[in-house]
């Protein structure tokens, strides 16, 4: 089954319209990456060894539910609960609430350590060399907290080569663009310096995102640098705003005709 | 004379031989903190992360979520000192990883302020699904690692000392996590006290005793979950209460027993600890005298400010 990217963006609209908040721009961002997980591996099955996702960048979670809801894991009814008091879908990723989680994330810079986790445990679980994949899909304003450097330094100590970090390189965090905020500068050559093999890839491309998930363990962690656009799918949110801003009526509506699904 | 760092290393090899889901985080105070003999037995089950804690919290945290049973360790000061990763990674999901604080309190002396764990049992006590213990003698260590290495309900922190200290005799009640120990009877006055300070609160009993004034001791190995009912009841508070903790005594045991007595009756609680300030270097008897836990400087103000 494939996931459409822009009807997960659709969905994550109409949540955040009806929650009155919620993160727009680094959702729509990693809808094509999220749209390739989900369809292409083993992120919600029982087995031992399936394969992970964690949402290091945790405000993103709204396109995360609606990959879940297109899997037919959620009904529609409970996407409309967004944000509300005691409801599953919190405003970060709670995945005590939702086991169909696999961490509870929201502070930045915690996910790739627990990532790191994860797949510590697989690889020592491995018998017979079969190994799930641990994804963790982190922000490039995130790239500024210090724990992220820990985790990067300590992952090719234990050769994870199951760990694969996927950098939203969006450009743009909570204040402005992350360049006049705090320069991340060149993340690949940064993780490679690490020990990790990095590369970039334009990370709205379905069949560029495809290709560079899919590619063999070979004894490394990976770091991909998504190269995205904040807002990609939707012309008018695509400037710094819409970080966090919630869409007027009329802005939904215009929103959801674009990404083809306008009543 | 043994320190409870030394309990927690001998119960943690224990363990390991027992269990194979146990694994055990490291942040280059192995040695300090003792978890190196389970390093030496079980290699391929110690992780070393080097001098990065927050990173050390986040892995036991996805280790945990999948069949394993995580021990890290610290510095209580350096651990607890990552609160955002432990609050978010560790008690918010309620994750069942046991968090070791070592070198608590003033104990580590010539090294100074920035090496002690002076405010940790405050800031852990603050977070929900976190459960805070101080064992106070070597035996009572072993006891407290055999009741938590079943606990799976959340986080743990487990505060131990640097310094060895005196095998007291802890009484005739039996250890209970979650329970306080009466450690002796007495019918004036209330010694409430946690962690390496035992030999401490026997020692100002004694001298009372010996003017006639019989003192309840009670030996406070769970911090939180807090058992309010053994300190109020079954015959009401016996007041007046001093506590007696190598903390500080904002947010540590001593505001634990307010809280509580506030509650039900309003009593008189004098607080011997550290009084809300920073620790200068110095030999581990001087900064004790200075900050006035000793047993004389506490029985010259139970003789002053309370009256006995």
């Amino acid at each position: 089954m494939r996931l459409e990217p822009n009807k997960l963006r659709a969905h994550v609209i109409d949540m955040v319209f009806a929650a009155g908040s919620g993160h727009i721009g680094g959702s729509f961002s990693i809808a094509e990456i999220i749209a390739c997980l989900f369809s292409e591996f083993d992120l919600v099955s029982d087995r031992q060894q399936r394969d992970k996702l964690i949402l290091s960048k945790g405000h993103a979670i709204p396109i995360v539910y609606a990959a879940l809801h297109e899997l037919g894991l959620l009904e529609a009814d409970e996407l409309t609960t967004f944000r509300q008091m005691g409801s599953r879908l919190q405003g970060h990723p709670d995945h005590r609430v939702l086991p169909l989680l696999d961490a509870t994330t929201g502070s930045l810079g915690q996910g790739l350590s627990i990532a790191i986790g994860h797949a510590l445990a697989l690889k020592l679980h491995a018998t017979s060399g079969q190994c799930g994949t641990v994804f963790c899909i982190m922000g490039d304003g995130e790239m500024q907290e210090g724990q992220v450097w820990e985790a990067a330094m300590f992952a090719p100590k234990y050769g994870l080569d199951n760990l694969v970090c996927i950098v939203d390189a969006n450009g743009s965090q909570n204040d402005g663009l992350v360049k006049d905020t705090l320069d991340i500068g060149d993340v690949c050559s940064k993780f490679r310096s690490f020990g990790w093999l990095a590369d970039e890839i334009d990370g709205n491309d379905t069949i560029a995102v495809t290709k560079a998930l899919h590619v063999s363990p070979s004894g490394c962690p990976r770091c991909i640098v998504a190269n995205t656009t904040k807002g990609a799918g939707v012309s008018f949110m695509q400037d710094t705003s819409w970080h966090a801003r919630v869409p007027t009526d009329e802005e939904r509506r215009a929103a959801l005709l674009e990404l083809g699904c306008g009543q | 004379m043994r320190s409870t760092r030394d309990a927690f290393g001998a119960a943690l090899l224990a363990l390991g031989e027992k269990r194979d889901d146990v694994i055990v985080l490291s942040a280059d105070l192995s040695k300090a903190t003792r978890t190196d003999a389970f390093a030496k037995c079980f290699p391929d089950r110690f992780i070393e992360v080097g001098i990065a804690e927050a990173n050390m919290i986040g892995i036991a945290s996805g280790l945990s979520e999948n069949g394993f049973r995580p021990f890290i360790s610290s510095f209580g000061s350096f651990i607890t000192g990552r609160y955002d990763i432990i609050r978010c990674s560790l008690a918010y999901p309620r994750c069942p990883v046991v968090v070791a604080g070592s070198h608590s309190g003033m104990a580590i002396g010539k090294d100074g302020t920035t090496q002690m764990g002076l405010e940790d049992v405050s800031l852990m006590r603050s977070l929900p699904n976190m459960m805070v213990v101080q064992p106070s003698t070597y035996a009572e260590t072993i006891e407290t690692m055999e009741a938590i290495a079943d606990y799976d309900g959340g986080p743990v922190y487990l505060r131990l000392g640097r310094q060895p200290v005196p095998d007291i005799d802890l009484g005739s009640d039996a250890f209970k996590l979650g329970k306080i120990r009466t450690v002796k009877h007495g019918y004036d006055m209330t010694i409430v006290y946690s962690g390496c300070v035992g030999h401490v609160a026997l020692g100002v009993a004694d001298t009372m005793w010996h003017a006639g004034i019989t003192c309840r001791i009670l030996d406070v190995h769970t911090l939180k979950p807090f058992d309010a009912d053994t300190l109020v009841k079954p015959l009401g508070i016996l007041e007046p209460i001093v506590t007696i903790e190598d903390h500080s005594t904002v947010g540590g045991l001593g505001s634990i027993v307010a809280d509580v007595v506030c509650k039900s009756s309003p009593t008189r609680v004098m607080m011997i600890g550290v009084n809300d300030c920073f620790v200068s270097s110095g030999d581990p008897d001087d900064l004790y005298s200075s900050h006035g836990i000793t047993v004389e400087k506490i029985v010259e103000r139970i003789r002053s400010e309370l009256l006995l």
